[in-house]
């Protein structure tokens, strides 16, 4: 999915490289350097995200995301902050933010949480009873799952994992939004505990019919939709 | 040998006994010095009375010696001596008093058991003069009645005091001495232990013991200051590497997607990894500068430890299971206040140490346990664990210990925990659990 970007990074060569890794994953992208030009492009341009940074000069990120919001603007915005201080983050989302990158960005990972939020955007964010991809069935509520009609018995770590990838299935998954989503904002592992609960998750699908869980190298998971 | 102890018990056990030691020996000495003189005093006086009623080589008639003695016996200044004359048969002759025991000749000493009226203490001279005729002077050799039982008692009440009276003194000193090393004992021991900002109390008297502080308080404060700067520097450094070393990985992150790379694809690979590395070092790094901080303290809720123990072994069992390992979990309420996302965190470093560290088939024990005062975490493994001397290296910052042979992590996974339990209030410690490693995590509650 191509998106309209506008980027606001008061950083002049993390922009230029922002910049270019985005119009490379072939989104058409707009910079501004701080918060007043970033709600002056708002207000004359429709685009479908905002990448924010925190720390601006003047007017900070979390002031111009206020403002944004308080002139009833809606589009989703993802803040990028300096360092992993968890309060910038809650602060942050408090504010209206729907989801936060931390500094040094990972082009991928940014992209995919971009793809994520407009899906998440489109989808209008309503809880589904069960949710379907391909012949897989995940029903939160009842914390069940199915293939091909027949019952799967998962850990809830497997349940959740695969709960996160069925609501966005076809789409990619990083190991860092599925550890985020599984067991927390500031979690760090030393060990690919993901990758293991992923294995056990494939063995059990496996049993149904062929994998349709895709590694992506360097990157996460899809889920076949 | 040592003669003396260096102990400051052992100096205030010794001088007190040479203390009751030397007073008791002088005030014996000082009494019976005392009763000597006065016995000689009066020996010689009984003696000299004695002659002048009978000289000595002068035979002297009945009837003198009778009107001799009535005299004696009358006059003002020798009212206070008994005499007392007998013949041969022991019968009474002449004198103002009666014995009830034959007394021997020459000096001895009367007492209260000799029934003398008015005589508690006392000195008879007792002579045979002529025609088997004996003649007893005897004089009291005290002030006034009971004057040695008196004389005791004032002894007793007087060295008493002082004894008492040196014995507080010594108390006092003692404990007030003791007090202050303890003092200085306890803050070193809370800086060994991590906590940088004890410092020793200073009473502001300004007396040795204040200075002596003092003097501690600023070494202390160097220390810290100097402690401070090389964190400060290291934080820097990671802080400032994170942004060029990213853009290094996230060059390499893209290149591996192009399909022109394919040819060199595995390489690429293994670079980016290493640059993740480097990048989750630095995290790391800034993230226990970020905990030691203790910014984190204000966001604390209750939460049960026990609860995040279950979620971490749920979360590793897949890394155990593919590496033949069992884990056991012994769990008790554990409630709790503090940051939810860093216990966690805390418990699953150190499970995946135990994971990751011991050979495959490896068994380990986790067991959450509460007292009154704390909550108790220990992860056991019955691995290959670690020499003694190995520990405190493990805990600093980059220490690996070359356990089963390899180096995987970046050496901060254990001083991360441990920053965490410090936030906490709490401490980790390594044991040695025969065979394998144990961790001890103590949180207070």
């Amino acid at each position: 999915m191509s998106l309209d970007v506008l980027l606001v990074e008061d950083d002049p060569h993390l922009q230029r490289q922002l910049f270019d890794q985005l119009t490379g994953f072939g989104h058409t992208v707009q910079a501004a350097g701080d918060g007043a030009a970033a709600l002056a492009l708002v207000s004359r341009h429709a685009f479908d995200i905002v990448i924010l940074d925190w720390m601006l000069p003047g007017m900070d990120g979390v002031e111009a995301l206020r403002q944004l919001r308080a002139d009833g603007m809606d589009l989703p915005v993802l803040m990028l902050t300096a360092l992993s201080h968890t309060f910038d983050k809650v602060q942050g989302l408090e504010t209206g933010a729907d989801d936060y990158v931390v500094k040094p960005v990972d082009p991928l990972e940014l992209n995919a949480r971009l793809q994520a939020l407009m899906r998440a955007r489109k989808a209008g964010g309503k809880p589904a009873n069960t949710i379907a991809a391909g012949d897989i069935v995940v029903s939160p509520t009842r914390v069940m799952a199915w293939r091909d009609g027949q019952p799967l018995s998962l850990s809830p770590t497997e349940f959740k994992l695969l709960l996160e990838l069925a609501r966005e299935a076809g789409a990619v998954l990083t190991r860092a939004m599925l550890i985020e989503r599984v067991w927390g904002a500031d979690f760090v592992t030393t060990t690919n505990i993901v990758d293991a609960h992923i294995r056990q998750l494939r063995l059990k699908l496996v049993q149904y019919g062929d994998d349709p869980i895709s590694t992506v190298r360097g990157i996460g998971y899809v889920l076949r939709a | 040998m040592k003669l003396l102890p260096r102990s400051l018990h052992g100096l205030t056990v010794t001088f007190l006994v040479l203390f009751l030691a030397v007073t008791t020996i002088a005030g014996f000495g000082t009494f019976h010095a005392a009763r000597t003189a006065i016995n000689q005093l009066v020996d010689r006086r009984i003696a000299l009375e004695s002659y002048e009623i009978a000289p000595k080589d002068a035979a002297v008639s009945r009837e003198d010696l009778r009107r001799r003695i009535q005299e004696l016996t009358g006059r003002r200044d020798t009212a206070d001596l008994g005499i007392l004359l007998t013949d041969g048969q022991g019968r009474a002759i002449a004198g103002n008093t009666r014995l009830s025991r034959a007394i021997p000749v020459g000096f001895s000493s009367l007492d209260k058991a000799d029934s003398i009226e008015g005589l508690s203490a006392g000195r008879v001279f007792m002579r045979p003069i002529s025609r088997g005729m004996r003649l007893a002077v005897f004089a009291e050799t005290e002030p006034f009645d009971d004057y040695v039982s008196a004389r005791r008692l004032i002894y007793i009440a007087g060295f008493g005091a002082i004894i008492l009276v040196v014995l507080a003194g010594l108390l006092t000193f003692r404990s007030l001495v003791g007090r202050r090393i303890a003092q200085v004992r306890q803050t070193a021991e809370s800086i060994i232990e991590g906590d940088l900002s004890r410092r020793v109390p200073v009473s502001g008297d300004g007396g040795e013991f204040d200075q002596q502080a003092a003097a501690f308080n600023r070494m202390l404060d160097r220390i810290g200051v100097l402690v401070g700067e090389v964190r400060n520097v290291s934080n820097d450094i990671a802080h400032e590497m994170r942004t060029p070393l990213a853009r290094l990985r996230n060059a390499l992150a893209v290149l591996e997607l192009d399909a022109e790379a394919e040819p060199v694809h595995a390489r690429l690979q293994v670079a980016r990894e290493q640059a993740d590395e480097l990048l989750a070092m630095f995290s790391a790094m800034l993230r226990i500068a970020e905990i030691d901080s203790g910014s984190r303290r204000s966001g604390f809720a209750p939460l049960d430890v026990s609860e995040l123990v279950a979620e971490v072994v749920e979360m590793v069992q897949p890394l155990a299971d593919e590496r033949w390992q069992s884990i056991a979990l012994a769990r008790a309420d554990a409630p709790l206040h503090g940051d939810r996302q860093l216990l966690l965190q805390l418990v699953a470093n150190l499970t995946e140490n135990a994971v990751r560290h011991t050979p495959e088939g490896t068994a380990i024990r986790i067991a959450v346990a509460r007292d009154d005062h704390a909550v108790k975490l220990t992860i056991t493994d019955d691995g290959p664990g670690i020499p003694a001397d190995q520990r405190a290296v493990v805990m600093r910052r980059f220490g690996r210990a070359g356990r089963s042979g390899e180096t995987a992590g970046h050496g901060l996974g254990l001083p991360l925990a441990d920053a965490i339990a410090r936030l906490h209030h709490g401490s980790l410690r390594l044991e040695n659990a025969e065979p394998g490693l144990r961790i001890v995590v103590t949180l207070p509650a």
